[in-house]
């Protein structure tokens, strides 16, 4: 730091320096008191949470579905999608 | 009334329960424990946060709202690190969201009046006046940084962290620290002098 600079003796004043005082004691413990029962989770939170952190690992299972559908029940998908899932499941990790 | 004066057999036995207790009944969702933490380094918070909010109603909802997310994190700390670490970690990476988010807001609006509040502050010697009149020009030139060099800057120079610790602190590598500090302090100096501060 150029130690010449009138911004370094700023510095060194303005950190003493409290902004805005001392906190005060008058009535943080009864706001955050009754602030801390609305951050607790609730169960509809908890299944959201859980469901966003099994979605990398649904999405492939939700593919093998669809492709299994799709060869099992050739009529169920449009034309000529039944025969592209059927050239491209057989680089599928899984035995369809 | 001394004889049901309960609470000095209390505070007195809440003294000799060390603070690893305190966080482990705090993370297990016990509030009592939570808000004894909360106002045992609410000081430390709020000396931190003082840096960043404008005024002191602001700096109230901030203290709250990092308390509030220290509240939620809980869960995940771990008591391998010390608990004040950790928790001044919340605190830096929430005054910095806290930055971001207010960033555009504080563009559109007009400069707050600066002569506002000051026949609340201690005027009773001429050190406190140049503490506070340095400090206006400080956070004046902070005004001008982005929030992330605004909070290096901050804990660098104003709470003299080391660049270790402002990394820990912040999860930017050392680096990052540095290259961004020096540009900062840089372009600091460049408005200082365009405005002419030290007059």
């Amino acid at each position: 730091m150029n130690e010449e600079h009138p911004l370094n003796r700023l510095f060194g004043e303005a950190k003493s320096h409290a902004p805005h005082g001392e906190p005060s004691d008058f009535g943080f413990e009864t706001r955050l008191r009754a602030a801390l029962p609305e951050m607790t989770p609730s169960l509809a939170d908890w299944i959201a949470t859980f469901s966003w952190r099994f979605s990398a690992a649904t999405l492939p299972l939700l593919v093998a579905m669809t492709v299994f559908l799709a060869m099992e029940q050739p009529g169920w998908v449009p034309e000529g999608v039944s025969g592209f899932v059927a050239n491209w499941s057989s680089y599928l990790p899984i035995d369809l | 009334m001394f004889f049901f004066d309960t609470t000095r057999t209390r505070n007195h036995v809440e003294t000799e329960i060390p603070e690893s207790e305190w966080v482990d009944r705090a993370r297990k969702g016990d509030e009592e424990a939570f808000l004894h933490l909360a106002v045992t380094y609410r000081p430390r918070v709020w000396s931190t946060a003082s840096r960043f909010a404008r005024s002191r109603a602001e700096l109230e909802d901030l203290t709250q709202d990092l308390f509030l997310k220290i509240w939620k994190g809980l869960p995940s700390y771990r008591s391998d690190a010390p608990f004040e670490n950790w928790l001044m970690t919340v605190t830096v990476r929430g005054c910095y969201d806290f930055l971001r988010k207010q960033r555009r807001r504080r563009e559109s609006e007009l400069l707050v009046d600066p002569q506002e509040g000051r026949d609340a502050v201690d005027e009773r010697s001429d050190r406190a006046r140049r503490q506070r009149d340095a400090w206006e020009k400080v956070d004046l030139l902070l005004g001008h940084l982005p929030p992330k060099d605004r909070v290096l800057i901050t804990l660098l120079d104003l709470e003299e962290k080391s660049v270790k610790e402002t990394a820990q602190l912040t999860g930017w590598s050392e680096s990052n620290v540095k290259v961004r500090a020096h540009r900062a302090r840089k372009k600091m100096r460049t408005i200082h002098d365009e405005l002419g501060l030290d007059s």
